[in-house]
């Protein structure tokens, strides 16, 4: 549900125009002793008055339908305003602005139809994106445009998705189980929810009987248990959230994909029941703990979804040491980082001396480079092939302790995906 | 054709100039300058209605309300130039209810916009007519009072218009 903008009844500026033109008309009639002026003035005085008298006494709350759709590069958000009965849809004002990180109009295409304001907007992402759209903004206006009043919206919030499709074939990869904290033990006890598997991290929404009382008196935090009966795997997505030497734009551009892909990974791994956890590294670390199942999905698409760019980079070694105080060694552990500073702060060896099998997306930020507008077209091929080779020596370094996908085409991680199903030596997605 | 008529606002355009250029025959500054002046507040208005600028459309008011504004001051007091300024108040009002940015049929919905103020106006006008000279503000008390009767009508027929929004927390 979102917020009610701050709610009363407004003037508008042409209300004002009237109103002064009317003052000064009525004041000149007076001086003049000229009846003239004051007709005028008397109209232009009283028409706000009208217009507010016919304004709804409260704000009125509004039902909004909205949703999203369309393909990995066109995001389509189609929805319907209905108002409350007595107010007409004509006056009401809607518009839904085009949300941060992509492209085409600034704002939606509105009408009305069927007792509803409709709207809606066409636009375009080249590389996969997790944008919440801001609800619309929507206010009652009188047909003269005099008066508005702010109005209520009784509606859910809505976030766009887009990440490469062949990340739902990752349920195919076959992940490790990990078993360390205390009281995970196989119990022969069958409860309704299937076979006790472990206990994790207790996260605010476990109801109570999941919590694991004696373990959680041995270990001094709550711990829940969790039922395996179809349980695949464990599996943590680590964000690197670092900003980096290339700039503020391109960093943004490279976080909307980082969240994004994590946001499929961990959909995908979700869908087949594995238990996934969120590592999220800026400066410090924040994580969303292992765990499976709807709520975990929400979980993780809200911390994915508010995740930013760190203004300052935590050192890569206080991200292995805090890992461990979220999730067990041994937890196959997908980072995903543009790796553009690694040589000179790695993280990757940080988190493998911990224990952690780390598989390495880094996506390219090759393609974000500042280009030199005075260049020749071969001389700007000719850097596009340096800075490829330079980058691919830079993830040689890397390679020494994880494997690396190059992730060079945003609209595609096939690459990946069977690189994760089929480990093999290095290559490029 | 349609079109056209909705994106100049043509009804209310057409009052609005044609009570200014009214004003303006009969005001001090002369017919030519009276009338020229009317012309050119209802093209600055055209003009600025067709801008594609929405900051440029939303002045666009501006030129018709001044000459009229002006007409109305300059003119020369007589029986008929007081409706010819209150027909020019009502033309802006229509021309404000016709904005083509707008789902159509404002000047329908906006009707009481343009009743209110007209009726104020024509009682005043029929007050100072049917009274006798010297007894204008005769006129102006008749409106007020009926504007009030107005609002009180309104008010006992809608209790809820005191009715105080809750605190937000």
């Amino acid at each position: 549900m979102s917020a009610p903008a701050p709610g009363g009844l407004h003037w508008r500026p042409r209300t004002y125009l009237l109103l002064a033109v009317g003052a000064a008309l009525a004041a000149a009639g007076v001086v003049l002793r000229d009846p003239t002026p004051l007709y005028l003035a008397l109209v232009l005085l009283l028409a706000p008055v009208a217009a507010a008298f016919a304004a709804p006494r409260r704000d009125p709350v509004v039902r909004l339908a909205w949703g999203e759709n369309g393909p990995l590069d066109e995001i389509r958000v189609e929805g319907a305003v209905t108002p409350p009965e007595g107010i007409a849809p004509e006056d009401l004002e809607v518009s839904v602005a085009r949300p941060p990180g992509l492209g085409g109009p600034s704002a939606a295409a509105t009408r009305v139809e069927g007792g509803a304001v409709r709207f809606e907007g066409r636009w375009s992402t080249d590389a996969p994106a997790i944008t919440p759209v801001a609800p619309p903004h929507v206010v009652w206006r009188d047909p003269a445009g005099l008066v508005e009043r702010a109005v209520a919206l009784d509606a859910a919030d809505l976030t766009v998705v887009r990440y490469p499709p062949e990340l739902t074939r990752l349920r195919l990869v076959r992940l490790d189980r990990t078993t360390v904290l205390p009281g995970e033990i196989r119990s022969r006890r069958i409860g309704a929810s299937g076979e006790f598997f472990g206990v994790r991290e207790a996260v605010a929404g476990d109801p109570a009987r999941r919590v694991n009382w004696w373990a959680s008196a041995r270990r001094g935090r709550l711990l829940a248990n969790e039922y395996a009966l179809e349980r695949a795997g464990d599996v943590v997505v680590f964000v690197d959230l670092r900003p980096t030497s290339l700039g503020r734009e391109a960093d943004e551009r490279l976080l909307g994909i980082e969240r994004a892909t994590a946001l499929g990974v961990a959909d995908s791994f979700v869908a087949a029941k594995a238990r996934v956890g969120i590592a999220l590294f800026g400066e410090f670390l924040d994580a969303v703990p292992l765990s499976t199942g709807r709520d975990q999905r929400l979980r993780i698409r809200a911390a994915l979804a508010s995740a930013r760019r760190a203004h300052v980079g935590g050192p890569s070694e206080r991200g292995g040491v805090a890992l461990r105080r979220f999730f067990p060694p041994g937890t196959t552990t997908i980072l995903v980082s543009p790796l553009v500073d690694e040589a000179a702060d790695p993280l990757v060896p940080h988190l493998t001396r911990r224990g952690y099998p780390v598989v390495v997306l880094s996506p390219s930020p090759v393609a974000l480079l500042p280009r030199g507008a005075a260049l020749a077209p071969e001389d700007e091929a000719l850097a596009d092939r340096l800075a490829r080779l330079l980058r691919r020596a830079e993830l040689a370094g890397t390679w020494q302790f994880a494997p690396v996908v190059d992730w060079t085409d945003a609209g595609s991680l096939g690459g990946f995906v069977e690189f994760l199903r089929r480990p093999s030596p290095r290559r490029s997605s | 054709m349609n079109d056209l008529r909705r994106r100049l606002g043509l009804p209310g355009l057409v009052v609005t100039v044609a009570a200014a250029v009214g004003l303006g025959i009969d005001s001090g500054f002369g017919v030519v300058v009276g009338v020229g002046l009317a012309l050119a507040g209802g093209l600055g208005t055209v003009g600025l209605r067709l801008a594609p600028d929405a900051r440029g459309r939303a002045a666009a008011i501006g030129p018709a309300l001044a000459a009229l504004a002006l007409g109305a001051v300059a003119a020369a007091p007589s029986p008929l130039a007081a409706p010819i300024a209150a027909l020019g108040g009502i033309g802006i009002l229509l021309w404000l209810l016709d904005d083509p940015d707008r789902p159509s049929g404002g000047p329908a919905r906006g009707r009481y916009v343009i009743l209110l103020p007209g009726l104020a106006a024509a009682i005043a006008w029929a007050g100072a007519l049917v009274l006798p000279a010297g007894s204008i503000d005769f006129g102006f008390a008749a409106v007020f009072l009926v504007v009030t009767f107005g609002l009180v009508a309104v008010l006992l027929g809608r209790p809820d218009l005191f009715d105080r929004e809750e605190a937000l927390a």
